[in-house]
């Protein structure tokens, strides 16, 4: 789903939540995150969005700027414990 | 039996730049045996402020408050596993090299090096993966 780094970064993080969940993690149990967005002019839009995820003591994490496939604004990686 | 997780931080205070600005996320976490560092860019470690200038001078800032940022947690450069490196331009590739060479001289770890945008001016993000301890 295509939109705005907002609506994707919701989308993202709420997928993210589902898959930890499934594996018996969660967002708190994050260890590192790689956030991809389209823009380095967008660096606060995304955090402002990701804040509302992750909780107190978050994880370690790098913001990449790059092009990302398909014409896609957001990507995250993450490595949690289970 | 779940693993530890437990969150890295510098002895120097100046050095935690993601609690200084605000920022959402954290300097380091352990988890289990690793250690898995933020991305790092180039702070001055006598004043906080980022220390901008060429891409010699923030991979030695940057690589040289990693060393402190390790050590605080009890791991050093000589553990760790992964580096990926940021490069605002890939051209630069061998002036970051020059300076990395003389903190990894022998069995350097694994490395990947990108060439993405950074933020205000600066030259050169960098974050590793370290054995713990």
């Amino acid at each position: 789903m295509h939109g705005t780094v907002t609506s994707e970064a919701h989308r993202v993080l709420q997928n993210l939540t589902l898959v930890l969940k499934s594996a018996g993690s969660s967002l708190s149990r994050l260890v590192q995150v790689h956030a991809m967005i389209y823009d380095r002019i967008e660096y606060d839009v995304l955090n402002r969005v990701y804040r509302q995820y992750v909780p107190d003591g978050p994880p370690a994490r790098t913001v990449w700027s790059v092009q990302i496939i398909d014409g896609f604004k957001v990507q995250l990686d993450a490595i949690a414990v289970a | 039996m779940p693993l530890a997780r437990e969150i890295i931080a510098p002895k120097n205070e100046l050095l935690n730049v993601s609690r200084n600005l605000k920022l959402p996320h954290s300097p380091g976490i352990r988890a289990g045996d690793f250690i898995f560092l933020s991305g790092m860019v180039s702070v001055d470690p006598t004043t906080g402020e980022r220390s901008l200038g060429t891409v010699a001078h923030e991979t030695r800032q940057i690589l040289s408050n990693m060393r402190h940022m390790l050590e605080s947690a009890g791991s050093s450069l000589e553990r760790v596993v992964k580096i990926n490196v940021l490069l605002y331009d890939m051209l630069e590739f061998e002036n970051m090299n020059a300076v990395y060479r003389q903190f990894f001289p022998t069995d350097p770890p694994a490395r990947t090096t990108c060439g993405v945008q950074l933020s205000f001016g600066l030259k050169v993000e960098i974050e590793c993966i370290a054995l713990a301890g």
